[in-house]
Formats: structure tokens, sequence, C-alpha cells
């Protein structure tokens, strides 16, 4: 099925009234925050909602603020919003610069972080690099609130680890600090891209030696996907890391569940791996990537 | 491979090379001018009509149920689930239509292809039933519930494969549909998946290879793509009066749907109404029947007026460009002439034939190139598969058979240490000389195309191959196609009591500016402005005959029978005058709707009205029919003194850079040069070269319909990508060779498909220049890429 089916749109005036509709829907309802994927998924009867509940009218949802050494992004802060924030760029550039990247002009105006995450499409860019950069969420119902780490938040392709009734509020970035590197690239031939690989390192010394890392892939796999042994061997003095690339980038690999899709077959995507590792270290550093 | 030093250094580019004489082209007001497209401004404020918008009063809405399944028999369709829904009106099977048309074949070349499923099913996606709602909604949800159950027959997917002895038979017999005169040498068949093979022999080939001092032999392969035009296919049918019938469609052929859809239901033609408005987009997915047919026997079944309007997904299962395997072989003498080429060509024409013998057997002869070639066979088989129909794309298979035989001739320039484009000038065929057809060539100036090539990518200077893991490539390629014949326009030129006119003909003007160009032609001939001139669009009750919009001939056969419907026109008002005035016609002008004599008398048009009805109203009707000549060609040989109206001749040229880590290709020049004969509309027709050109590249760099067992995985725009902005080169370039054509109007010749032809092989060749790597398949995506490189260092992908 190809049209996209009736439904009808409910504005809640409170995250609050937004939760009780959930609930009143229940498996009938979803949630509306800019709908560029979520109506897609409508339009090929993936998914069925007879009740849309839009986030987007919520005021104050889609604040921008820094708090306590953190960026605190509002769940309908839009993807250009966050591009275009001064607050987010002084604060964590790789995400401003990753969010200048996501999909095209159109869908960056609509398309917000929050629907982007709670959607969790295998081909988004923003979760692979909040993995790295340690986001969390909010989720808040009628019952409460919790703070739930990006990692955990998504539960598969398609799929999130929120209860029945919750919302997302809010995502929660800790701010960049001078002994941060920190960056996302992707490779996009087709309408999403191919591969995510995103990196934050933690340098005392300029780059010189890096004392921690955090590295996640995107795309080639089902979800975004740490590379936890992978990060074990990029500590330690640079000339050391860089040799230990390779290994870091089949640690990876070894680690996401590659995809054999029409965005290239596993090795290709195992390559790709390797190539983008090298660069986003590069990029990381602020250095030419090849 | 070495690759010959060829480049001198950069020449004195203050000296030029004396321009080539030129045909003196005649001093005009309105034709060669670039005046902005009639339409624009409707287009842009949103009143511009399109079929897809056209509600009916009281009418149904359809939606097909499709097949699930490659190739089957339909053991039961059961639509009860279906019809329980509330709002469902009915639901159509294919035994339904055969109680109104007993025989609901079509076809323009075989009666193949049933309105809905008969007894068996395909291909995936083919239409088994039609679900009636005035909701559309309600359609869709009841399209889900009609239970078909089939029985699997085995499928044969690959053109080459469904050939062979013991492959699946798809059609268990085939009817010729005997309608174009080109296609009549068509055979009824049985028990094979071969509806058309089509030679073309020229000369010895065997002793052209025995001769020849060296022979290269290679395979390319293209795979299928979909056209994605933005404005899906629809048709509306409703009844017209108590016996007739009024189509509303985005078609490229209102002529052909009322000839078939008549034949179909056993009706004079003048019963069937066919109107069109703006198409949004086409190239070949909207010729003969697509949804016609289906409308047409839905609304006489339930007598009221249905609409079936496809999704974008829908597309990728109704029409498709044909993927195809081709072999060719080339002997070369010594001094780097070719001597003998050999070409067979597989044509997957996918499940129902549609127009692809005439593609295969239109494009299948020139498959030796624009070369001057003493022994030539060329071989084309148009195959029956189970993939989704093919038909014409935008270059009709040329540019599949383009791919072959320029990728091809820069392996053996390479191979001999000649430059490219040094080898296609010792090659070319000149006016003159004969083609493998053996019609001589005549107004072909592929010289200059090489010229203009050499000139905008400076070709004699050194190229700068870079280092590190981006390298850059440069490459170009030949190409050219034959008009289409023989085919006919008819057009009438209306010029009113006031001296406006209006232009009626069956030109459908799908985003390529023919009633601009119409317009203009009018206008020159009448001595009026283009911007008065009223173009009326596609009606076969008003609009007279005209074969199609395809093939680029509308600017040549339809221009000119505007061309001498206009000048029809003139003359009956310059009778008129001269009957009043007393004097020669010779001594008459008619200008800007008035008559002027040389010895200065002038009869406004309220004076001509007046000398010709008696009062100041009338209408003067002038009419053209333009029909070039054409011979058969042996159906043995392939031989023909006069196959073609006009040749198209077509070169491109790009600059790439190759990330050799990723396997990514970026195209940073494309230049694209068409002959064109005289340009009607020069801007028009150079973004006519530009679109075609930035359409060939996503079919170069990624687009391709990717199957599993017959369905299509990437049926949507979300999967299957089109270029974009992003794509598009930042050196996008076109340019015209004009040499006035000696029969077209004003000179002019075809443009639409020209872009096209030579794109790919173009940019295979550069990346061939880059990196030493030759792809022989399209499309050439970076994985594709990757793996021929690390091929070519004998470390292949998989060993990682």
């Amino acid at each position: 099925m190809t049209t996209l089916s009736r439904f009808e749109i409910h504005q809640p005036a409170s995250v609050l009234e937004a939760s009780q509709m959930l609930a009143q829907y229940g498996d009938d309802a979803g949630i509306y925050a800019g709908g560029t994927e979520l109506l897609l998924a409508m339009k090929h009867a993936a998914l069925n909602y007879r009740h849309l509940i839009d986030l987007k009218v919520i005021l104050g949802l889609n604040s921008i603020n820094v708090r306590n050494g953190s960026l605190e992004i509002g769940a309908t802060s839009a993807h250009r919003s966050i591009e275009r924030s001064a607050i987010v760029r002084q604060n964590q550039p790789a995400l401003a610069e990753m969010e200048s990247q996501v999909a095209n002009v159109r869908v960056r105006v609509t398309g917000t972080l929050g629907g982007n995450l709670c959607f969790a499409e295998p081909h988004s860019d923003p979760a692979t690099l909040l993995l790295v950069l340690g986001g969390t969420v909010r989720a808040e119902s009628a019952t409460g609130a919790r703070e739930i780490p990006v990692a955990e938040l998504i539960a598969g392709a398609y799929a999130n680890n929120f209860l029945p009734g919750e919302v997302l509020t809010k995502i929660t970035v800790p701010c960049a600090k001078p002994s941060h590197r920190a960056g996302y690239m992707k490779f996009q031939v087709h309408e999403r891209p191919t591969l995510g690989l995103g990196l934050w390192m933690e340098t005392p010394d300029d780059g010189r030696t890096f004392t921690s890392a955090r590295v996640a892939v995107g795309c080639v796999c089902p979800f975004p996907t740490r590379g936890v042994e992978a990060e074990k061997v990029l500590t330690g003095s640079r000339g050391e890391v860089e040799k230990r690339l390779p290994e870091a980038a089949d640690l990876i690999a070894d680690a996401a569940d590659l995809v054999d899709d029409h965005e290239g077959s596993v090795e290709y995507k195992r390559h790709l791996i390797h190539i983008f590792l090298r660069r986003v270290f590069r990029k990381a550093l602020r250095e030419p990537v090849s | 491979m070495t690759i010959p030093a060829r480049f001198t250094e950069p020449a004195d580019t203050t000296v030029e090379a004396p321009p080539k004489a030129k045909r003196k082209a005649a001093v005009r007001r309105e034709v060669g001018r670039s005046i902005p497209r009639l339409e624009s401004h409707a287009k842009v404020d949103g009143s511009a009509e399109y079929i897809y918008h056209l509600r009916l009063p009281g009418m149904l809405q359809g939606k097909i149920c499709r097949s699930t399944v490659p190739h089957g028999r339909i053991v039961r369709i059961d639509a009860s689930a279906a019809l329980a829904i509330e709002g469902v009106h009915a639901v159509i099977t294919g035994e339904d239509i055969r109680t109104l048309i007993p025989d609901p074949y079509y076809g323009p070349a075989f009666h193949d292809q049933p309105i809905l499923a008969i007894g068996k099913v395909r291909y995936v996606g083919e239409p088994v039933a039609v679900v009636l709602a005035a909701d559309l909604h309600v359609a869709e949800e009841a399209a889900d519930q009609v239970v078909v159950e089939y029985e699997p027959l085995e499928p044969v997917f690959d053109e080459v494969a469904a050939t062979k002895p013991g492959a699946p038979i798809i059609h268990d017999s085939l009817r010729p549909a005997g309608m174009f005169p080109d296609l009549q040498y068509l055979k009824g068949r049985s028990g094979t998946n071969v509806a058309l093979d089509a030679r073309v022999l020229h000369g010895d080939v065997e002793k052209g290879f025995a001769e020849a001092d060296q022979v290269f032999e290679n395979v390319f392969r293209s795979r299928k793509v979909v056209h994605a035009t933005f404005e899906p296919t629809v048709s509306l049918a409703e009844l017209n009066g108590s016996n007739g019938l009024t189509i509303h469609t985005s078609s490229q052929s209102p002529s052909y749907v009322r000839a078939e859809v008549s034949r179909l239901l056993g009706w004079p033609e003048n019963r069937v109404r066919v109107r069109t408005a703006f198409l949004g987009g086409s190239f070949g997915a909207k010729l003969y029947i697509k949804l016609e047919a289906l409308v047409a026997a839905c609304a006489l079944l339930v007598r009221k007026p249905v609409r079936i309007g496809l999704t974008m997904e829908e597309e990728f299962y109704t029409i498709t460009k044909h993927g195809a395997t081709v072999r060719i072989k080339t002997g070369m003498a010594k001094d780097g002439r070719i001597v003998a080429r050999e070409v067979e060509t597989w044509w997957n024409g996918g499940a129902y034939a549609d127009i692809g013998p005439r593609v295969s057997q239109k494009s299948g002869f020139t498959a030796a190139g624009p070369y001057d070639i003493e022994n030539v066979s060329l071989i084309n088989y148009a195959v029956y598969t189970n993939d989704p129909p093919a038909g014409a794309l935008r270059g009709f298979g040329i540019s599949q058979i383009v791919w072959a035989y320029e990728c091809q001739n820069d392996i053996i320039a390479r191979s001999l240490g000649i430059d490219p484009l040094e080898f296609r000038r010792r090659n070319i065929l000149h006016d003159g000389r004969p083609h493998a057809t053996g019609t001589i060539m005549t107004n072909a100036e592929i010289d200059e195309v090489l010229d203009r090539l050499s000139d905008r990518m400076h070709w004699d200077v050194l190229f700068d191959h870079g280092s590190g893991p981006v390298r850059r490539g440069r490459g170009l390629a030949i190409g050219f196609k034959a008009c289409i014949a023989p085919t006919t326009s008819v057009a009438v030129v209306n010029v009113y009591g006031d001296g406006s006119c209006c232009v009626s003909c069956s030109t459908v003007d799908m985003g390529q500016g023919s009633d601009t160009a119409m317009a203009q032609i009018a206008a020159e001939t009448l001595g009026i402005s283009t911007e008065t001139v009223r173009v009326i669009h596609p009606d076969t009750d008003v609009t007279p005959y005209d074969m199609a919009t395809l093939g680029s001939r509308s600017t040549y056969h339809m221009g000119n029978a505007v061309r001498l419907a206009a000048e029809d026109a003139r003359a009956q008002l310059l009778r008129i005058a001269a009957a009043t005035l007393q004097t020669d016609i010779e001594e008459l002008e008619y200008r800007d709707g008035a008559v002027i004599s040389r010895s200065g008398a002038r009869m406004t048009m309220r004076g001509l009205m007046l000398a010709r009805f008696g009062m100041q109203a009338g209408t003067v009707i002038g009419m053209g029919t333009f029909t070039p000549p054409y011979t058969k060609p042996d159906p043995r040989t392939g031989q023909s003194p006069q196959i073609t109206p006009y040749w198209m001749l077509a070169g491109a040229a790009a600059e790439i850079e190759v990330d050799t880590e990723t396997g990514r290709i970026r195209v940073t020049k494309l230049v694209n040069v068409g002959d064109v004969g005289c340009a009607i509309n020069p801007a028009i027709a150079k973004r006519q070269l530009n679109g075609a050109g930035t359409m060939q590249l996503g079919f170069t760099l990624f687009e391709e319909m990717r199957f599993n067992e017959g369905q299509v995985i990437n049926a949507s725009l979300a999967d299957y990508k089109i270029p974009g902005m992003l794509d598009v080169p930042e050196d996008l370039s076109a340019e015209l060779v004009e040499f006035p054509h000696e029969h077209g109007p004003f000179g002019a010749k075809g443009v639409g498909e020209t872009g096209m032809f030579s794109v790919s092989p173009a940019i295979a060749n550069a990346l061939c220049d880059a990196i030493g790597v030759r792809i022989m398949e399209l499309p050439l995506t970076p994985e594709r890429v990757l793996r021929a490189i690390r091929e070519s260092e004998n470390r292949p992908l998989e060993s990682e």
C-alpha cells in the first residue's frame, strides 16, 4: 500500500497530556515529531497508526541550553536548529557538524533529533555520534521520569526501549572539553548513508597520547553499535594508535552485525570501516582526512 | 597496461582552426531564438494541467492487485473478502474483462499483454485484479484482501539464459500486432522466448576477421533501470454519450491509444476520444497502452468514470529500460582501422514485448557505431524473461549499445597505443559513405562533434592525473541514432478572424518544450510573434493524427507538419488578398496579421475576412502532413537504401575523480555535444542535452533496479536513487553542433535523446584513464569500482 492512510492528529498542551494520550490510544497511536521517516513508513503500511500525537506543538520542547557542563537539547529541536545553534557549535562542534550533514535541508528543517532517535532508522546519523559523545535521553510519563543512555535507548532496527506512555523530552550531551577530540564521517551514495562512523578520544597532551576512546559504527548494521573492544586498542601514543587502526577497524566490524544489502556487501562494508576509521581519526584531530 | 604518451605541451590557444564552412541559414525572427517556454508561468503558478490531478464527478478509483510470483498459473481468485469491505464497488478480474473484450490482449509489437492476467502471470507486479471504490483508501485496503492462489512455474530472468534450450517458455505463442509498418516483419512464433532476431549483414565479417591483424572480443552489460517520472502514470475513462468513451491519460501516444482501445473494443475510432495534458516527464514510460485499456474496460463494465493513478512504487512494475548483454568482437588492421565488427546483443524485454522488438532492431542496426567498417554482422535478440516489461527509455536502446562499442573502442585504442580521440577520427563514417545497413550517410556531423569535444576538453593539453588516493581521469565517447521510420505527423494551423492563431497537433509536451518549438515554427512561417500562438493539447476529437511523441521525432516530423500547415494557411490568406487586390501572389507577403504588397497596398485581417466571408469573422485552416521516405530493410540482411530520415550524432566527455580507497567516482566535468541540425530554440535544446546527460549520469553511477526472484527490492525513490543536485557535475555544459539538415523544419533535427548516448562510456573511459581499470557492467558503483581496483592489484576484496 503506498497511499497514506487516514489518521487523526492530536495536539497536546503538555508532555503529561501527550503521555496520557499515548496511554489512551495504545498501539493505535504514534508520536509525530517531524514525520520525515514516520510518514514514509505509514505510506508503505509498515506502521498503521490511526492517531498521531504531535509533540512539536508543545511549547519549550525545542529549547537548547547548557546546564552543568552538558548540552540539553529539547526533543523536538529540528536538525536544522541544532546545526545552526551557536550554543551547540560552541559546546559540541562535532554534533553541530554532524547535524549539518543529515539528509537534506528540507528534512533537517522538519525532522527532529528526538524523533530521529526514537524511530531508530538503521541509516540515521545522530545516534552513532551520540553513542561516542556519551549522550543520554530523558523519558517522561504520567508516572515519572528517567534518564536513559543512548546505547540503551536503541533496541534494534526501528525499535526503541521506551515503556508504554513514555515520551522522549530531552537529549543531554556532555560539552566538549579542550582535551576531547571527536568526529563523525559518513559514506553516502544513495538516499541514505552506507556507513556512519563516530569517534571520540581524550588526549591530555594535544593529540600526542590518547587516554580513552569511544567508537561507534552505524548504517552498515541494523543499529548503531559501539566497538567496545576496538576502543581498548585506541589508547596510547599517537603512533601506537595509528598503527592499531586496522586492528581496531576489524574489531569494530566484528562487533557490528554487518548486513549484505543494496548499499554493499559485508566485505565492502568492512573495508569501508577501515578506510573511514583512519579518516575520522584524522578528522577528529582536525587534520586533512586523505 | 601501458598508456601511450599522447599529449603535447599546451598549444597556443590564440590560434584557432578555421571554422568549417557553414551552409548558410536565412535571417529569421522566431526560429533560432531562445524564447522562454510558453508554459513557464503556468508551471510555476500551478495552473498547468496534469491528468494526475484530474477528478471526474462520480468517479471510482481503481487499485491494482498485483502478482506476487514471477511465473505461475492462476489457480483461483477469491474476491469475497474484498467485496465485503464497505465502499467497495466492484472487483474486476481478467475473466470479467473478457465478457466485454473477448480477446483482451494488446501491444504495439505483439498482442501478448492481457489487460488483466488471464490464466497465467509472467512477472511479479503483473496486474491480476482491480478493486474499484469511490474512496481510494477503501480500494487499497480491499486490494490487499483479494486472495490469489498460484501454481508456481519455473521463472527465467537472465536474457541470455532465456534463449537457451530448456529454458522455461514464457508465452505459448506470439501474435504479431501488425499495426506499425516497421514492425511488419515480426512473425508468429511458438516454443521460444526470442520474440525477434534481427540481423544486419554488411561485407564479409568472417573474411574481415581472418584478415585482421588483431581481434578484440568483450562482453558488456547494463542493468534494468526505470524512468522515474515525477508524474506517475495515470488514466481516467468516462462514458461519452450513449456509445462513446473519453479517456484522459498521461500518454505520449494519444493517437495510438485511440486506435488500440478501439481495436480492443471492436469500435470505430471515432467513438473513442483520447486527451492528454502536460506530462510530468515521460521518457518513454507512457507510450502505447499502459493503463488506458484497463480504465476503459472498467468504466464500461461498471458504467461509471474510473481513475487509476499509479504510485511511484508501482512505476517499477509497469515499464523499465532494457537490461542488455552485448558481445562485441572487432578486427583491427595495424594502422588502427577497424576492418570487421560483429555484435550480438540480448535484450531483456521482460514478460511482455511492449515496443522491445523495435528497440532491439532499431538500436541494434547501429551497433557497430558511427564508424566506416567494411565487414559488419549485427544480431539482436529481443528476449522474453520474467522481469517487468521493458520498453522505450530516452534513447531507445542506444545507450546500452554505445556502452559496448565505445568502451571497446577505448580498450582497442589503448592497446594499440593510439590516442582515443585519434582512434575515432581514423574510423569515422563520413557523409557519402555507406552505413552497415547500406544507407548512405548524410547530414551527420561526426567530425564536428569530435572537434567540439576536443576543444571543450582541451584534449591536446597535458592532463594531471593526480597522486595519492584520489586520482583523476578523462574520457570521451561518441554515439549515434537513426530516427525512427516510417512515421507520420499531421498538424492543423487555424488562423482566426483577428489574425491570432492556434496550432492543433497531437505532439505531447512532456517537459521537452514542444509547445514552444511548434509555436516558434508556426510564428516564423506566419510572420507573427511566438508568444501569441496557442498550441492546443492533444485531443483525438480535435487534434489530428501523430504517430507518437517519441524517439526525438517531434521537432523534425511535427515541426515539418506545422510548417506545412502554416504555409498552407498563409497561402490561403495570400490567395484571398491576391484576388481582392488583383495582384500576383508573388507580390504579396503575410506579416503581423496583414498582407502587404510590394507596391505598398495593405490588407488587414479584417479586410481579408470581409473579402472571404463577407463579415469580420471566420477561420482559415491550414493543414500539413509529413511522412519522410523510408525503405524497409531486407529481413535477411538488414539492408536498406533509406533506413532513416536523419541521424542524431552525439558526443560526451567527462573528467572524473576516483577515490581509490572507496571506489567512488565523482564527475567533475561533463560536456555533451549534440548534432541538432539547426536548433529551433537553442536554450531548450541545450537543456535537453544537459538534462539527458544528468539522467544518464544516474544510470552510469548508481541507478539499478535490484531484484530478488523477480521482485524489485528497491521499488521506491527512497531506495532507488536518481541524481540530485549534489550529483550534478560542477562543470556541466552542452554544445550544439548546428548545420541545417536539408529536410528538417528550418534545418532542425531531434535532440531529446542525443544527450543520453555517450555519457556512460565517457565516464568508464575516464575511469580507465584515471586508474587503469576497466569495468564492463553498469552502473559503476563504488563497490564495483573498488573490487575492480583490488582485482587489478591481485588482492580481491574477499581475501581481507
